[in-house]
């Protein structure tokens, strides 16, 4: 399987650390992720507020900066599987060479990617066109015109302000930016969450068709696990910095094997379900001083004494996911 | 810029106003190229005479047309303040906007040599210079010492709008994108700050005017070259209050204070143009 993988962690270990008069502080948002995305699938990453969600996802892009520091391990992008490159060890000019153009990455809020006070064009000018700098200025255009006309936008739109836009408009206008340049790694962190449901289902239904014909691969943030249902193909659950359990959407939702996935999942609404939902007592640790052991046996109902002293592995369980738990089987 | 121009004459009065006054202004300082007298020439009309439809604004002690003076002196004031203001802005917008943008060193460097220029005195030190330097001092050195101590504080105002756009979303795409930091603050920063460094170009400008018209008054500039302080100087060694030639000291305050009042107003509505967020609003859209 390795051919297929695009881009991998390895015991990515990543902190932001403040000094403040003299008091240093240091958060562990991420500790010893291991993941490793396919090609051309849709990678999703759930979690609570607070997990670590947003620092995964822009370590995984190369974009680390101060207060956020990486104190081991790398993030490998695989587009040439022969030549490996660590983007948080890579040179600007060769981030700069890769980025938009390989990777592209939606931020979280992502309506206001556009700069309010800009143009919807002006943006595509700022940010996309000088990693196409071999077409003309009008060549440029054109192919704007196009792209847009892919996810139904007119080009008068191209002359509007964001604000002229509504919302699904400007959704649609910020994944046309991140898509322009066909790039084989899309990072979404929370693309729908400011949308209503329709919305959503549209904008997803049409990032699913660009992953379908651009035939790349989309790494997928959101605490919405009815979205990770339908779009993504593996997921991995975040607690507290730390992958607890990854598979593949069918598994994970079935047969989870982590006994915070089993209460995340056992949580979500079924139809024609009647009873009570069950709930896990306790809030997300403090990661500035995170539990020792296993991040999550504060609140587990099944912990030992083992799970405070060392700190579980991913390993493969019956279900078919990969889950750090001492008591998965 | 038409239709804009109709539309803020139509529902501004201050900009009613400011438009007028800043016309008068240009009217004045492009009649001072056809004045039949030179500009501190005494002795060319009967002295003393009260404003009149022959002399607008009278006559002085020495013997000077005070109208087609004046045309000359607001000349010589509005060039020295517009050129204070466009240097003192080259440096405010630069530090501003650097050290809000990168943070770190260069921030705190920068802004404890800000600080220190804003809590300057900075009248006792022009006194002293322009004592100092008095026969080498002509009204562009001037010009360039006034925008060196008036930068400072504008440059705080525009750095703290700076602080709060390089944490939006836009700066932060723009910074994965690779965009470099000259064009990020000068393409994506600079329309919001736009109209902050236009209304501190008015201040700066005014406040200018009036340091220029301070020293003039003591007497610490070129007597000989004339500008609206330097009547008044005039004016007071032939102690015109005390002559009953009141209209002296009056043609040049009235002038001051009209041209004043108006650029202030006209700066505040067109302010409120200006502002990207009054054109979206136009627009009916919020940002």
């Amino acid at each position: 399987m390795t051919e297929d993988i695009i881009l991998r962690t390895k015991d990515l270990r990543a902190s932001y650390i403040t000094h403040i008069f003299g008091t240093d502080r240091e958060v562990k948002v991420v500790d010893g992720v291991n993941i490793a995305i396919r090609k051309n699938e849709v990678y999703g990453i759930a979690g609570e507020s607070g997990c670590g969600k947003t620092t995964l996802l822009k370590l995984i892009a190369g974009f680390c900066r101060p207060p956020l520091r990486v104190q081991e391990g790398s993030v490998e992008f695989l587009g040439d599987p022969e030549k490996p490159l660590n983007l948080l060890s890579a040179s600007d000019d060769e981030l700069y060479s890769i980025r938009w153009k390989e990777i592209s990455y939606i931020m979280q809020g992502s309506m206001n990617v556009l700069n309010p006070v800009r143009k919807i064009y002006k943006s595509f000018v700022d940010f996309a066109y000088p990693h196409m700098s071999d077409l003309s200025p009008k060549e440029f255009r054109g192919a704007v015109i196009e792209h847009i006309g892919k996810l139904r936008l007119g080009k008068e739109v191209l002359d509007s302000y964001p604000h002229e836009l509504s919302g699904g408009m400007r959704q649609r206008v910020t994944i046309g930016l991140a898509t322009l340049c066909s790039p084989h790694v899309i990072i979404a962190d929370e693309p729908t969450t400011a949308l209503d449901v329709i919305v959503q289902r549209e904008t997803l239904g049409l990032m699913k068709r660009i992953q379908g014909e651009l035939g790349n691969t989309i790494v997928l943030v959101t605490h919405d696990l009815a979205v990770h249902a339908n779009m993504a193909d593996r997921i991995a659950i975040m607690y507290a910095g730390t992958i607890v359990e990854e598979g593949a959407t069918k598994d994970i939702f079935e047969n989870p094997s982590h006994p915070y996935t089993q209460h995340l999942i056992r949580s979500l609404p079924r139809i024609g379900e009647k009873d009570r939902k069950g709930y896990l007592k306790g809030a997300p640790p403090n990661l500035a001083d995170p539990p020792s052991g296993c991040r999550f046996h504060p609140r587990c109902p099944l912990a030992q004494e083992r799970c405070a002293q060392e700190t579980p592995q991913p390993k493969p369980c019956a279900g078919g996911t990969r889950a750090a738990c001492f008591l998965a089987e | 810029m038409r239709k804009a121009f109709a539309g803020l004459w139509k529902s501004s009065g201050s900009f009613r106003f400011g438009i007028i006054s800043v016309a008068f202004a240009l009217i004045m300082i492009i009649f001072s190229f056809f004045s039949p007298y030179k500009a501190m020439e005494s002795f060319v009309v009967t002295p003393d005479l009260p404003p009149s439809f022959q002399h607008l604004f009278g006559t002085n002690t020495r013997g000077q047309d005070l109208f087609w003076q004046m045309t000359f002196a607001l000349r010589n004031s509005l060039m020295f303040g517009v050129v204070t203001a466009i240097l003192s802005r080259i440096i405010a917008v630069w530090v501003g906007m650097y050290a809000g943008y990168k943070g770190g060193l260069f921030d705190k460097v920068a802004m404890s040599i800000n600080d220190s220029f804003v809590i300057m005195p900075v009248l006792p030190i022009l006194i002293l210079l322009n004592f100092l330097l008095r026969d080498k001092m002509n009204w562009f050195y001037m010009a360039i010492m006034m925008a060196l101590l008036g930068w400072a504080y504008d440059a705080r105002v525009i750095r703290s709008q700076v602080l709060s756009l390089k944490e939006h979303v836009f700066s932060d795409t723009a910074v994965f994108c690779g965009m470099p930091t000259r064009r990020i603050i000068f393409k994506e920063h600079m329309p919001y700050v736009l109209p902050i460094i236009f209304s501190t170009t008015i201040n700066n400008l005014l406040w200018s005017v009036g340091m220029e018209v301070t020293l003039s008054i003591l007497g610490l500039t070129n007597v000989n070259k004339a500008s609206i302080g330097v009547v008044i100087f005039w004016a007071n060694q032939h102690q015109a209050m005390i002559s009953g030639v009141w209209w002296w000291i009056a043609a040049p305050v009235v002038v001051l204070v009209f041209v004043f009042t108006g650029l202030y107003l006209l700066s505040v509505s067109l302010n409120e143009y200006i502002d990207p967020r009054t054109r979206l609003r136009m627009k009916g859209g919020v940002a």
